[in-house]
């Protein structure tokens, strides 16, 4: 059987960015991939070093608009701790809040793209309709619907104020319940398990040295989050890395969906527990020195490292996004599956290609 | 009107592609397509094939390595057709404006029709730029001539 | 575990030819890499190779190179840090041997594109000076 060799992207239905994958294959079995990216590439990093370093937060929100909260969040944190600045407890469980709020939302369009890269229309619309709540939500307490802007350096800038949590706890209990009617779906429906059971399995020592993280990571056993190392105000909340062993993308999948529950819990624990005081404290200062972060995104633990010189600039600004580390793996999960698997595979990292190439 | 034209700006299919911005502005525009907003009822459809297309939908800066896959989208759209450049970064470069990889604008790739302001833009204001759009489409489909400003 | 300032105690110092085994014992010590990162301090290169213990923790290994010096690249032993080293080649100009996966500086970039834009501008690199 003769080998053929064609591309897969960059303008796909089921990508709604621009990645391509060379597909090598032999009938209907992928042999090889190789993954083309670089149709996103901005070159954020040195516009970075180019802006002063307050104005950086709005260039890393705009890094990636599905996760962008936590873009700021991760800048702000590395920030304030270069420059030693005590962020006010209230804050910390605002950006906590909202930092779930964006992991609700991007899981539930994940989740909704999955189901439209086997097409399952109306799961994907059902998906999509009870993400519109939580969009709500952080219009309602931020003013914006994806890019917030409301993370700034030294504290956040609106406040969530006694009725509006009343609110936004009423509304989570919508979701809820939106949730519920999703959920038995993607857990027992023939059509979703036969498109993703035993698909692109991942086994658990490769996951580990590939360098996967987030989901990808979990689905295949490994119970590393990276909320657990306390950044904003996780110390001091309860919860446990969500942990499946199948390694395939059901398990990603499952993953996934279980965390959900798990941030709906997360914000109203956030909620409940925040204490009253200031939102932001001046910042009066420059950043020096080196400093390096990790933080959990939806798709996974982003790194940033950065360096600076006691001046408004910074020296450099290196931004390790989670899709980054997860593409390798693709190379272990293409290879033997049917092409018309590509998709639901490729998915199934919850590749998000603007933080990949910045 | 013939019949073809009419049918056009009655249901446009729409192509969306990324040319390299933060995404925000492409989740919004699949959001016009789920229930909230739902589009489809002015009939539009999003498709992935550019020689079905309608109406291109763009969004983000062009960077070098989009440009070849851009002009190759816009070449195979059949005529008439009109651009829409979602969001502040696709209309002038936006907050990528001093990126190195960007080349400033949609505009600097191919024509484009109609801006869509905002960073995000909101879906109604996506929703508000098809619409103009289709203006626009009905004058170039009726071969009225050249368009001229005024659809903005 | 207070995450931001870089604690020096955990930083290893190599140079390019002891990089490999030092990567390789970390490897067989079930540590995984987290990212590389490079800066350009004239008139050398500084990589930094962050990598990730089990336990969470951090370890650095730095090593410096002078400008127009190769580093052996550590994708015979990590395949994903291929792609990074790559990016690293694209936007520093660094090179890097035995690449297993070299894309000739066309990962991220396009041919129009501007060429190693990461490093500083200085007046010596700009007019003559190493670029
Ligand atoms: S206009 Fe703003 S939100 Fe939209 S793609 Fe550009 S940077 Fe992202």
């Amino acid at each position: 059987m003769a080998r053929v060799t064609f591309p897969f992207g960059p303008q796909h239905p089921v990508l709604p960015e621009a990645i391509q994958l060379q597909l090598t294959c032999e009938d209907e079995r992928v042999v090889e991939v190789l993954p083309v990216i670089g149709y996103m590439h901005r070159g954020i990093e040195k516009a970075a070093e180019r802006n002063q370093y307050p104005h950086n937060v709005f260039l890393c929100e705009r890094i990636c608009g599905i996760c962008s909260f936590i873009h700021a969040l991760t800048y702000c944190e590395l920030m304030e701790g270069m420059m030693r600045v005590e962020v006010p407890p209230r804050a910390k469980y605002l950006r906590t809040a909202w930092s779930e709020l964006s992991r609700i939302h991007s899981h539930m369009l994940w989740l909704g793209l999955l189901a439209d890269s086997f097409g399952f229309e109306s799961l994907f619309m059902q998906c999509w309709r009870a993400r519109e709540i939580i969009l709500d939500i952080l219009e309602m307490t931020t003013g914006q619907r994806v890019i917030q802007s409301s993370c700034t350096i030294g504290g956040v800038r609106w406040d969530i104020d006694t009725e509006t949590a009343a609110e936004v706890r009423r509304r989570l209990d919508n979701f809820d319940r939106e949730l519920q009617s999703v959920r038995p779906v993607f857990t027992s429906d023939y059509t979703v398990k036969a498109r993703t059971v035993g698909k692109g399995i991942l086994p658990r020592e490769q996951a580990w040295s590939l360098g996967a993280v987030g989901p990808t990571l979990r689905g295949s056993g490994w119970a590393y989050d990276a909320r657990t190392l306390g950044y904003a105000a996780y110390g001091e909340l309860e919860f446990e890395p969500v942990v499946e062993n199948g390694g395939d993308a059901y398990a990603r999948m499952m993953v996934r969906l279980r965390e959900v529950g798990q941030s709906v819990e997360l914000v109203r624990q956030a909620l409940d527990r925040m204490p009253a005081g200031e939102l932001a404290v001046t910042v009066k200062r420059f950043p020096e020195g080196e400093g390096n972060i990790r933080v959990e995104q939806p798709r996974g633990e982003l790194v940033e490292y950065a360096r600076g010189n006691g001046t408004v600039r910074l020296e450099r600004l290196k931004v390790r996004t989670p899709t980054f580390a997860n593409i390798p793996t693709l190379l272990v999960m293409l290879p033997e599956c049917e092409v018309a698997d590509v998709p639901v595979i490729t998915l199934s990292i919850d590749p998000c290609i603007a933080c990949t190439e910045r | 009107m013939g019949f073809l034209a009419r049918a056009r700006v009655k249901s446009p299919w729409i192509l969306h592609y990324c040319t390299g911005g933060c995404n925000g502005c492409d989740i919004e525009i699949l959001a016009c397509l789920t229930p909230l907003y739902d589009v489809e009822r002015f009939g539009m459809l999003n498709i992935g094939n550019p020689k079905h297309a309608d109406v291109l939908m763009i969004t983000g800066p062009g960077n070098w390595k989009n440009r070849e896959v851009l002009q190759n989208l816009y070449a195979q759209t059949p005529d008439p057709k009109v651009v829409i450049a979602v969001g502040s970064c696709a209309a002038t470069g936006g907050v990528f404006h001093n990126c190195d990889n960007i080349l400033g604008g949609v505009d600097q790739m191919i024509p484009v029709d109609v801006y869509v302001r905002g960073c995000a833009a909101r879906p109604e204001a996506i929703i508000d730029g098809v619409i103009m759009a289709l203006q626009k489409l009905e004058r170039k489909g009726s071969g009225g001539g050249r368009y001229a400003a005024g659809a903005r | 575990m207070q995450q931001v300032p870089v604690e020096a105690d955990r930083d290893t110092v190599v140079g390019p030819e002891e990089l490999v085994p030092a990567v390789e014992r970390l490897v067989a010590a079930g540590t995984r890499l987290t990212t590389m990162v490079c800066l350009d301090v004239d008139p050398e290169f500084e990589l930094i190779y962050l990598f990730q213990q089990s336990t969470l923790e951090l370890v650095r290994l730095r090593v410096r190179i002078g400008k127009g010096q190769a580093v052996p690249s550590i994708s015979s032993v990590l395949l994903g840090a291929a792609l990074i080293e790559n990016e690293i080649k694209e936007f520093f100009g660094v090179e890097f041997t035995d690449l297993a996966l070299d894309f000739q500086c066309r990962m991220l970039m396009a041919a129009g594109s501007p060429k190693t834009p990461l490093l500083k501008i200085t007046a010596e690199s700009k007019f003559g000076g190493v670029e």
